[in-house]
């Protein structure tokens, strides 16, 4: 009977310690549906439509064309720019 | 009106708020060394995954220069359970990016991923630091790439040696004395022993930091961190190389014959590393100098005399040391002598009037929207996370890094150019086309 019980419980330790396998490649989580922007839209009186988005996590804003990330001098990107596998886009 | 002073209070509280949001992070360690941070933000289902491996090419010896950079390109060659090619090919199918770059100081990878795709990133990190794909092939095909990228990027440049020159001048004992590219040489006499070694050594969990950044749940998180990461085996405790470096101690002048047609000087003057107090003020001395085309450079040589076609700086701070380097391309016959002889007018400015409280005004919006705009992306907060962790021992710089250049008054700028921008400080480096030899 004590045999037993130690081999079970050998097989339950070998459960919990099991090596993980690693060939087995993870599966992708079920997709989230994005929100890309919620938006007001209005016009002023001369007829000038008017999209707003409020985004407050970084103190800045800009208008239609400009980035959020401010662009750097290209002469200093491109001379300090780090080794890699390839060139960034 | 019930309460006069809502308006005043509330102005108060407007001006007295953070610069921008907090960025919120947890960080820890396994128990093989493996250092974590966490960045939960939720807004789009993106996920930024990074190791920073805390080797660059200041930990390699002067006969084996380039190992980190190689090293950049030989762990995309695979795993035991991922095949050749397929680092690529699975991020790449799944919706992800990859890249990985080196410097002086390290070694970076990372994917951007859709944020279902976490695990995949996780598992494919950890293959790379438990068992990568190291063999002849791989060496000797990673090796003919290494090869062709110095070719296209350096050799194919024109000025592109110039970090090459002045690094082997600018430092004579220590490591920085070559740059991360190194010796194709080196890489050639190198055996796949050595580089085993070299993995064995450095690119373990202890000396490496996974930064995630994005649409993460923490909990879920950290299961697959200690499901894939927990087992792997902590390496033998590293030893850092030695920062010493003495004084340039004279002005170094040189010219070099490039294939170019545009004559160039290059102004390398010594100074502190990333960490120092006064890397501050000497970013803002940049900024003043060089940033844009309201800058004194700009205005004084492209605008004014018309002597430069570009004209630009930079504070090349590393951990240990520090070249701030200033540079400028001639415009028709201007030489580079008088090229060098305006920076210095301009240099000697900054070191005896003090700057205007309008100009100093200016640095300091400057330097503000520089710093927010680095947090504009779960990429960049994980970089700079695991960036803020290894340099300087603390991620949470992220979010208060600007309070040290908030401290930086006018006379710290006039002090530092006293201090470092002077000529026994410097290596120069006059640029001219092969028909001039």
């Amino acid at each position: 009977m004590n045999k037993i019980l130690l081999a079970l419980s050998l097989v339950a330790s070998a459960a919990a310690h099991a090596q993980l396998d690693r060939s087995i490649r993870p599966t992708a989580a079920p997709a989230r549906t994005p929100t890309i922007a919620q938006y007001q839209k209005f016009q002023l009186q001369n007829g000038l439509t008017v999209l707003l988005v409020e985004d407050h996590k970084l103190p800045s804003a800009c208008s239609e064309s400009c980035s959020m990330k401010a662009p750097r001098p290209t002469a200093k990107r491109l001379l300090t720019k780090r080794w890699t596998l390839s060139e960034p886009v | 009106m019930k309460n006069p002073f809502l308006g005043v209070s509330l102005l108060l509280a407007s001006a007295a708020l953070p610069l921008s949001a907090q960025v919120k992070f947890e960080s820890f360690d396994l128990p093989n060394g493996l250092h974590v941070i966490l960045h939960q933000d939720n807004s789009n289902p993106l996920v930024a995954v990074s190791v920073l491996y805390h080797v660059g090419s200041k930990n390699e010896i002067p006969t084996r220069t380039g190992f980190a950079h190689f090293f950049e390109h030989l762990l995309f060659e695979g795993s035991e359970n991922i095949g050749r090619g397929e680092y690529m090919q699975l991020i790449q199918s799944n919706g992800g990016a990859l890249n990985a770059n080196t410097s002086n100081d390290r070694t970076f990878y990372y994917e951007l991923l859709p944020s279902n795709q976490l695990e995949l990133g996780l598992w494919m990190e950890s293959e790379r630091m438990l068992h990568a794909k190291i063999d002849q092939v791989g060496v000797d095909t990673q090796r003919e790439v290494v090869k062709e990228e110095k070719r296209q990027r350096v050799d194919n440049q024109p000025y592109a040696s110039f970090l090459t020159e002045m690094f082997k001048r600018a430092f004579t004992q220590h490591n920085y004395r070559w740059v991360p590219i190194g010796s194709m040489d080196d890489l050639n006499a190198a055996t796949l022993e050595e580089f085993m070694a070299f993995y064995k050594k450095f690119y373990v969990p202890n000396n490496a930091t996974l930064s995630i950044a994005g649409d993460i749940d923490i909990e879920d998180t950290k299961r697959y961190i200690n499901k894939y990461f927990r087992d792997i085996p902590a390496g033998a405790t590293v030893q850092r190389p030695s920062a010493f470096e003495p004084p340039l101690g004279g002005e170094i002048v040189d010219t070099i014959y490039d294939n170019i047609q545009i004559p160039a000087v290059f102004a390398g003057y010594r100074m502190v590393s990333e960490t120092h107090p006064d890397a501050y003020a000497l970013q803002m001395l940049n900024t003043a100098l060089s940033d844009g085309p309201s800058s004194r450079f700009s205005k004084r040589m492209v605008d004014q005399d018309q002597s430069a076609l570009q004209v630009a700086a930079f504070p090349f701070a590393m951990e240990h040391h520090g070249v701030f380097i200033a540079l400028a391309l001639a415009n028709g016959a201007a030489s580079t002598g008088t090229l060098m002889a305006t920076m210095e007018e301009e240099i000697a400015k900054m070191q005896n009037e003090p700057l205007s409280d309008k100009e100093f005004t200016k640095l300091l919006n400057k330097v503000e929207t520089e710093f927010v705009s680095r947090n504009s992306s779960v990429a960049g907060i994980a970089e700079n996370l695991a960036n803020y962790h290894v340099y300087y021992g603390d991620a949470n710089l992220v979010n208060s890094e600007i309070e040290r250049y908030r401290e930086v008054k006018p006379a710290d700028i006039q002090r530092v150019a006293q201090t470092y921008l002077k000529p026994e400080n410097r290596v120069v480096l006059h640029y001219l086309p092969k028909s001039a030899q």
